[in-house]
């Protein structure tokens, strides 16, 4: 039973109080030294001398003799003696024990009594002496007076003194001189004098044989007497400076002209300078004299005074020297024509537009956008009279117009990309915060009805789908008998239309907007959301990529590239252009262009980096359209406020290794420049290259190759 | 700068009068009178409406006293002497809009259509009659005979019309109306021949019925790739043109075409010489190119027209003489014998012309004020 219960308790002790797992190891190796606790003696079994007295032997299940220490009571087993009495209270300030009789707890968690003081300690110490290592300062955590050792004390005054504290730390030993500068009697190598060390020296000997054959031969004359020199004069009135050494930084400074009487100590007196002259001379600036001294007559050569400007003339021109060299400017003998960059010939690029065959006119004020339809028979044009015209390309004839807006610019128009040419012909238009949506009635019937079932197929869906924030609303019969078939308001003016090449999706651009700047219509749903919540930058248009499910946005500064199928950031190209104004993409994807307000024209291979492979600064004002050849002809164009437009073979190649070539082809000019605005828009036709630009002299133009070319 | 001016008018032969020879001074201050109405008035006695355009210096004038004073710097001792070319200049009938292509049959009948959706008959440089026939612009039309044509358009599908009494009317054809839009018209014999927008061209075996047609047989020739923007007969064999720059024969069997040739620029215009095995096609650089009917063999290229030749006519009598003409306003008449200069008169109007036509009565042109204009050469 006894062994039983000292079990558990052992058992229990150890999972109830922590510290004790600590003290137990402890007075475990400390189990050899004989405890002077009492022990209980009275044991069952012999126990081994060794073993700590208490120790008792019991035999477990297997038989095995087992160990039982006697049960350790810390306040009696533990040998105190060495061991300090330590203050556990922690940081607790004295103060606070201050109405208590003791100042703390010890490890055991008894208390320490406050130590006595005042007349009782004054009656202790007159009947004790002093002890040893007496301190006289009071241990804060124990209250009694702090003793020190003596070797605490040497350390101690070690430091006070600024030596090391360790014992026998010597800080300067005896130098040990491995090497001298004194020659050794006895030296520690006994090797012998090398062989070079006592024959005469080969060098040496070419040497003097070279000297000895030059004067040989008379080329080196010793002790040769010194030529004398014949002094040398510089001939100040001589017509022509003499010949200075050649030299080849030597250029000789301009030759002065010879003195006149003017400078002469004695000039005659027409040359004097009467009162007012010389009150003239003095008033004025000394930059704007003629000259920059007075005559002045002398009697004698001799009463001439030194000259007072000396010093400050000197200064003049050792400034002069400084500052402006005159050193001969190496010429560097290189053909300016090789380090130009090898392009092929423009003759060897075409067909690429050289004039402009067309003129389409009939709008009133500016032309804002120009677009061509999917099969490049007809041209759609909006402009500042609120009108979108469709013309024949081929003759130039206007076919069908309709008025969107009184006082409003139609600002985009865009046909709706289409494959097949029985397919629904719509052109989009923007006017103010409205998109309309048009179908020309000059089409077949046929044709005019599948527009109208495109566009109208959606009705049901708008009606049962959730809020959505761009209105879509069907006009009045009377507009739709005239090609109107839907409008679409957002909340913000709109700038441009991009349609997805598949033509169900649109995406307008308001820009300078923070929110609701940028919308996705879906017109067989008749849905628009807004892809982004919050634009970062000021959006300024978006593209869709013409393969990818890619959509590019160019803010003020950036362009961002997203996956809309993952709906996440892809890229974010930097043009480092202050303001971009427009942009398009190449048809393979991998390039692009954009152009800018600060008249800059980038060129981005996606390929090599967010910077831009190629600047151009070509344009002399803002860079308005860009614009790449859709089709199989590696062309593209830019449109500026300087009337002009540029045309640039671009030629992408698929081999990955090889650099876009950009070659500049043409100016085009002949947009009048109209309110500060040359060119507006410029588009491609789909097969030819043909360009068409929309300016703000009211002309809408077609640029194609002259025939001149081809024969 | 003096305030008269010395002139002496240099008339075709066959106009001349007694007055011919005369230096006339005309003041300056007449600027709105009109020196065609002087030429007939004053010179020629008569009171009639003939139209002239005058060359002077090398430039094509209209005929205003101060389009004169614009253009030429003149000075008061110079006789200025005037080229004067009869050339008359129909209004359009109502509403002007420009004439998209002009037709004239054996008897001298004018059929014209318009950008607007009309369809207009003229005889004797006189209006009959004009009447819409669609809602977007007719631009092609071809005589099936002396009183039956076809037309057709952007947004029209070929639709097949009688003409009576001055008046045109639509003749019942069902199976036609199927076919999609109609870029250009051709008719043989029984053959109607409809090129469309999308490369395709239709032929349409038509049996007439006195008052209507029926469609007996059809078959569709695939070929080229993008607007066939022009076809002609040649005795059995189809000829087209097309903006994708081919050219094209089709043999009698209609199946496969006998040979392609490619042009620099889409081709825009065609037209056939019925004796020579020469076809001209005009493209939209201003270039003419000169095919072979028989072989595919591209005979000559030259360039004509500052750009975009509208037109090309074979003249009716003469087997060598043809003209073109041009979205730039000039008319040019050559001859293929020598190709080097246009051989005879050279008109510039001034504006867009858009449909040429060589047939019993002249040289017409339509142009894009609506204006049909007749050249006598």
């Amino acid at each position: 039973m006894e062994d039983d219960e000292d079990e558990e308790e052992e058992e229990s002790d150890e999972d109830e109080v922590p510290f004790k797992k600590v003290t137990k190891p402890r007075t475990l190796s400390e189990a050899s030294k004989p405890s002077a606790s009492s022990v209980n003696s009275d044991t069952e079994y012999q126990v081994d001398d060794e073993l700590p007295e208490g120790t008792r032997v019991v035999k477990d299940s297997a038989g095995n003799a087992r160990y039982i220490y006697p049960e350790i009571d810390p306040r009696y087993d533990t040998d105190d003696t060495d061991v300090e009495e330590t203050n556990t209270i922690g940081n607790i300030p004295l103060d606070k024990y201050e109405l208590y009789p003791h100042i703390g707890y010890d490890i055991n968690g008894e208390r320490i009594m406050r130590p006595a003081t005042g007349e009782a300690l004054d009656a202790l110490l007159e009947q004790i002496d002093l002890p040893k290592g007496w301190t006289g300062i009071i241990d804060k955590n124990t209250g009694k007076g702090l003793n020190l050792s003596r070797e605490e004390l040497d350390i101690l005054k070690k430091i006070t003194r600024n030596e090391i504290p360790e014992e026998g730390y010597d800080p300067y030993p005896d130098m040990v001189e491995y090497f001298t500068s004194k020659t050794e009697v006895m030296p520690l190598s006994s090797a012998p004098e090398p062989k070079r060390r006592f024959i005469p020296s080969k060098h040496e000997a070419k040497r003097v044989m070279k000297i000895v054959k030059a004067i040989r031969e008379g080329r080196i004359i010793p002790n040769k007497p010194k030529e004398k020199q014949e002094e040398q004069f510089y001939d100040i009135w001589a017509d022509n400076p003499p010949p200075r050494p050649d030299h080849i930084m030597n250029i000789p400074a301009p030759k002065l002209p010879p003195p006149t009487h003017n400078e002469s100590y004695n000039p005659p007196a027409e040359y004097l300078p009467t009162e007012k002259e010389k009150k003239e001379w003095e008033e004025m600036e000394p930059e704007d004299r003629d000259q920059d001294y007075l005559p002045k007559k002398y009697s004698a050569l001799r009463l001439v005074p030194g000259y007072d400007k000396n010093i400050n003339e000197r200064f003049e021109r050792c400034l002069d020297l400084y500052l402006a060299p005159r050193v001969r400017r190496k010429k560097l003998n290189i053909d300016p024509e090789s380090l130009l960059p090898k392009l092929p010939s423009p003759k060897d690029l075409r067909p690429f537009p050289t004039f402009s065959s067309h003129k389409f006119i009939g709008h009133i004020g500016k032309v804002r956008s120009v677009s061509v339809d999917p099969l490049g028979l007809w041209l759609a044009t909006g402009g500042d009279d609120g009108t979108v015209r469709v013309w024949e390309i081929t003759s130039g004839i206007e076919l069908w117009q309709i008025r969107l807006g009184q006082n409003e610019a139609v600002t985009c128009v865009r046909w709706r990309p289409t494959t097949e040419f029985a397919n629904a012909y719509i052109i989009a238009a923007s006017v103010g915060d409205h998109v309309h949506l048009l179908v020309p009635p000059f089409f077949p019937k046929s044709q005019i009805t599948a527009g109208m079932e495109v566009i109208q197929a959606g009705y049901g869906h708008a009606t049962a789908g959730t809020e959505s924030s761009a209105k879509w609303t069907k006009p009045p019969s009377t507009l739709t008998k005239q090609g109107l078939a839907l409008t679409i308001t957002v909340k913000a003016p709109i700038k441009h239309i991009s349609w997805h090449r598949k033509g169900d999706y649109f995406a307008t651009t308001s820009p300078n907007q923070a929110n609701n700047s940028i919308y996705i219509h879906h017109l067989p749903s008749h849905k628009s959301q807004l892809p982004f919540r919050k634009t970062p930058g000021l959006p300024q248009l978006v593209e869709f990529h013409p393969i990818k499910p890619h959509l590019y946005l160019a803010t003020q500064r950036h362009v961002r590239i997203y996956d809309l199928a993952k709906q996440n950031l892809l890229k974010v190209l930097q043009p480092g252009s202050k303001w971009i104004s427009s942009m398009s993409i190449h048809p393979h994807g991998n390039n692009i262009i954009i152009g800018s307000y600060d008249k800059r024209l980038l060129w981005h291979d996606l390929d090599l980096s967010t910077k831009p492979y190629k600047t151009l600064r070509y344009h002399q004002r803002a860079i308005r359209s860009v614009s790449f050849h859709m089709g199989a002809k590696p062309l593209f164009a830019t449109a500026s406020d300087d009337g002009t437009i540029q045309i640039f073979h671009g030629q992408v190649f698929n081999d990955l290794g090889t650099n876009p070539r950009i070659v500049p082809l043409k100016i085009l000019r002949g947009h009048k420049i109209t309110d500060g605005l040359g060119v507006l828009e410029i588009t491609w036709h789909d097969r030819e290259e043909w360009l068409f630009s929309a300016g703000a002299d009211g002309v809408v133009r077609m640029w194609q190759q002259s025939a001149e070319a081809w024969l | 700068m003096a305030s008269r001016l010395k002139v002496r008018f240099l008339l075709p032969n066959g106009l001349s009068s007694e007055n011919s020879g005369n230096v006339w001074m005309i003041s300056r201050d007449a600027t709105s009178y009109s020196l065609s109405q002087f030429i007939n008035r004053v010179i020629q006695g008569r009171d009639n409406e003939t139209g002239y355009t005058f060359r002077a210096k090398g430039k094509y004038l209209n005929s205003t006293l101060s389009d004169l004073f614009a253009v030429l710097d003149l000075s008061a001792e110079a006789l200025l002497e005037l080229e004067c070319c009869i050339h008359s200049r129909i209004p359009s009938l109502g509403d002007p809009s420009p004439i998209a292509a002009l037709k004239t049959n054996r008897e001298g009948q004018v059929l014209f259509a318009e950008y607007s959706g009309s369809i207009g008959l003229m005889k004797n440089d006189v209006h009959l009659s004009k009447s819409s026939a669609s809602r977007s612009p007719v631009t092609s039309i071809c005589w099936l005979d002396e009183n039956r044509f076809a037309v057709g358009g952007v947004g029209l599908p070929a639709l097949l019309c009688g003409a009576k009494d001055s008046e045109w009317y639509k003749l019942p054809c069902n199976a036609l109306s199927q076919s999609h839009l109609c870029s250009s018209l051709g008719f043989t014999g029984d053959t109607l021949a409809i090129g469309s927008p999308d490369g395709s061209i239709s032929l349409v075996v038509l049996k007439d019925h006195i008052d209507s047609f029926s469609v007996v047989g059809s078959s569709i020739l695939q070929g080229h790739s993008s607007t066939v923007s022009a076809v002609a007969w040649k005795d059995e064999r189809l000829l087209s043109v097309s903006y994708d720059r081919s050219y094209s024969i089709w043999t009698k069997d209609r199946e496969c075409s006998l040979g392609k040739l490619n042009a620099t620029s889409p081709l825009l215009s065609l037209a056939v010489g019925r004796e020579l095995g020469v076809a001209i096609a005009g493209d939209t650089a201003g270039t003419i190119h000169l095919f072979g009917t028989e072989t595919t063999e591209k005979l000559s290229s030259w360039k004509a027209h500052p750009f975009s030749v509208s037109g090309v006519a074979k003249a009716p009598g003469d087997s060598f003489t043809f003209a073109t003409s041009s979205h730039h306003g000039d008319i040019k008449i050559w001859d293929l014998r020598n190709l080097k200069t246009a051989t005879q008169s050279v008109l510039s109007t001034g504006s867009k012309v858009l449909a040429l036509d060589w047939g019993l009565g002249g040289l017409r042109y339509g142009d894009d004020l609506g204006v049909i204009g007749r050249l006598n050469v």
